[in-house]
């Protein structure tokens, strides 16, 4: 089976040959190249050649768009720092204190470098890959870039003394999210990721995810025109699975390592796609044979679910990851017989 | 002053900590100032705030309640702190631990949340804070713990790569020869999900909530070698 072919059977929950395999290697790609990060974060062109060989190397069963979130945020005002083995982060952000929202604008996707960049690195990808490798393109949910546009701080203070002013936030947010989530579907994304750390109980409260946060989804969602998978963000979401599980268009949740495939089930049916759960950011500094365990475990897990993808969960597998210790998830999940 | 029985003691504790729950930030300063209408600030703080600042602490550092919980008790502690500032009575009998420390962000973090919260609550507990912000270099704050006669820095890394900047600071304190002068505690989400990342920077502790700092501090400060 294709990549491509593998991942839409499961998707319907149809068989195929193994359990497909879609490691989160935007990152990696820059250390199978030996590219500068600054370089790769602003070239699509070293982009795809950093994904090629992942392809080359790993065999993923989805690729992914750059996973720079930070990048977005730029687009609203925000400064960026560069590392040698980190993707670029936060430096200084687009405004200090809730008062500055009425100033934001929404950012023009068709000419922002950093826009432009992550829609070209996804065509680039799409048509290298068309009818081969779905290509999953990570977009910022509306309600978690406002904490890259004002600080994580000042996104909490506002969320909980200042309610007016975070809806405004999420209304600007959500404008971009529309707009530039379904121009990556229109480029040909099979699906827009987003990871969403702000709908989880490490960060925020059940009640500002209930009143404020998911409705603001919801009404986001529809309009939407493709498939969203919602990814953890970095911490335990099943305790507010229940709030997210009926979003509009959402096919499948990655969850947190320490999340339960089986409680998951059990709140959100078999009619969504699960994924996970090995921890992406571990696998540098583990043995193969200790990663072996890991996947055996969840293969043995989810044998009987047809709706099942192995994802590295959390944030990028790190750049100095041993590629053996990648490597030995796909040769583990290929051997593997149920 | 009207004095407070263990059951009254309790029970104000409970109400607080149901109050910060439901990050109810308003109510929350208007109980405590209630309070220390009847038994004054230093009494309100040390009897009823700290001892709930514990237990929210524990119940963070277990993740059973989010960021935002912890920011709200931050915030209601500052709150607290300013309205006793200007009583005449927190000026006369407030013991300060006459110990001055230093924080920072090291060398390319941005993240100021969790220094900004720790600093908050170990002032509420006495300590003298010299914050340096973000993204500070290691010889800077060595630099700055030597001048101020600090005997405890404390360091924050939201990141893995920037957490191994830590690694600095230990360097500096060992290269002028400060290991029992000068305690160095880590902190910052990536120490959550990395713990062995404490010692690979050199770290001499940490803690899981930034409610806990002062804890920790105290146990740091006891456990320098008297010159």
């Amino acid at each position: 089976m294709l990549p491509i072919e593998r991942i839409f059977c499961r998707l319907q929950g149809k068989p195929t040959d193994r359990v497909p395999f879609a490691p989160l290697t935007p990152l990696y790609g820059a250390r199978l190249i030996s590219c500068p990060l600054n370089e790769y974060y602003t070239s699509p062109q070293k982009y795809l050649q950093g994904q090629i060989a992942v392809v080359d190397s790993i065999e993923p069963d989805i690729l992914f768009t750059p996973f720079a979130l930070v990048m977005e945020a730029e687009a609203f005002g925000s400064k960026t720092t560069y590392f040698e083995k980190n993707p670029p982060n936060l430096r200084i952000p687009a405004i200090g204190s809730f008062a500055d929202i009425y100033n934001l604008t929404v950012p023009d996707i068709e000419n922002h470098p950093s826009l432009v960049y992550m829609q070209e690195s996804a065509r680039l990808l799409l048509e290298q890959y068309k009818d081969q490798i779905p290509v999953a393109a990570i977009v910022s949910s509306p309600t978690e870039l406002p904490a890259l546009i004002m600080g994580i701080e000042n996104w909490i203070d506002t969320l909980l003394f200042h309610p007016k002013e975070a809806l405004q936030l999420i209304e600007l947010t959500s404008a971009y999210f529309v707009k530039f989530a379904n121009s990556m579907l229109s480029l040909g994304a099979s699906c827009i990721y987003t990871p969403a750390s702000f709908s989880n109980p490490t960060i925020i409260t059940y009640k500002i995810a209930k009143d404020i946060l998911v409705p603001a989804l919801r009404r986001q969602y529809t309009k939407i025109n493709g498939p969203i998978v919602f990814h953890h963000g970095g911490a335990r979401i099943l305790p507010f699975l229940e709030l997210l599980h009926n979003l509009p268009n959402v096919i499948g949740f990655v969850l947190d390592p320490r999340d339960s495939f089986n409680e998951a089930r059990a709140v959100i049916g078999n009619d969504l796609a699960i994924m996970g759960n090995i921890n992406g950011p571990l696998l540098l500094k583990a043995n193969p044979q200790t990663i072996q365990s890991w996947v055996l475990k969840l293969l043995e897990n989810r044998k009987d679910d047809s709706k099942y993808i192995m994802t590295t969960s959390n944030a990028d597998i790190p750049y100095d990851t041993p590629l053996e210790n990648i490597k030995i998830i796909a040769e583990t999940i290929k051997k593997y017989k149920n | 002053m009207y004095i407070m029985n263990d059951f009254e003691i309790n029970n104000h504790q409970s109400i607080l900590i149901a109050k910060i729950i439901e990050a109810s930030r308003t109510e929350s300063v208007e109980f405590i100032t209630e309070i220390a209408g009847d038994i004054g600030y230093v009494a309100a703080i040390n009897q009823v705030l700290e001892p709930v600042l514990i237990e929210i602490g524990e119940l963070w550092s277990q993740e059973k309640l989010s960021l935002a919980q912890g920011y709200v008790a931050a915030k209601i502690t500052e709150d607290v702190l300013l309205r006793a500032l200007e009583t005449k009575e927190w000026q006369s009998k407030r013991t300060e631990i006459s110990t001055t420390v230093v924080l920072a962000n090291i060398e390319d973090d941005f993240h100021s949340l969790g220094r900004k919260m720790v600093s908050t609550f170990l002032q509420a507990s006495g300590w003298k804070v010299y914050d340096m912000g973000n993204d500070v270099i290691a010889t800077d704050i060595v630099d700055k713990a030597i001048e101020l006669n600090a005997p405890i820095i404390g360091v924050s890394a939201m990141m893995y790569t920037s957490a191994l900047n830590i690694k600095k600071v230990r360097q500096e304190i060992n290269d002028r020869n400060l290991q029992n002068k000068i305690k160095l505690a880590v902190g910052g989400a990536i120490f959550k999900v990395r713990p062995e990342l404490v010692h690979e920077v050199g770290g001499n502790g940490t803690v899981a909530s930034a409610t806990q700092a002062p804890q920790l501090f105290s146990e740091l400060l006891k456990s320098i070698t008297p010159a």
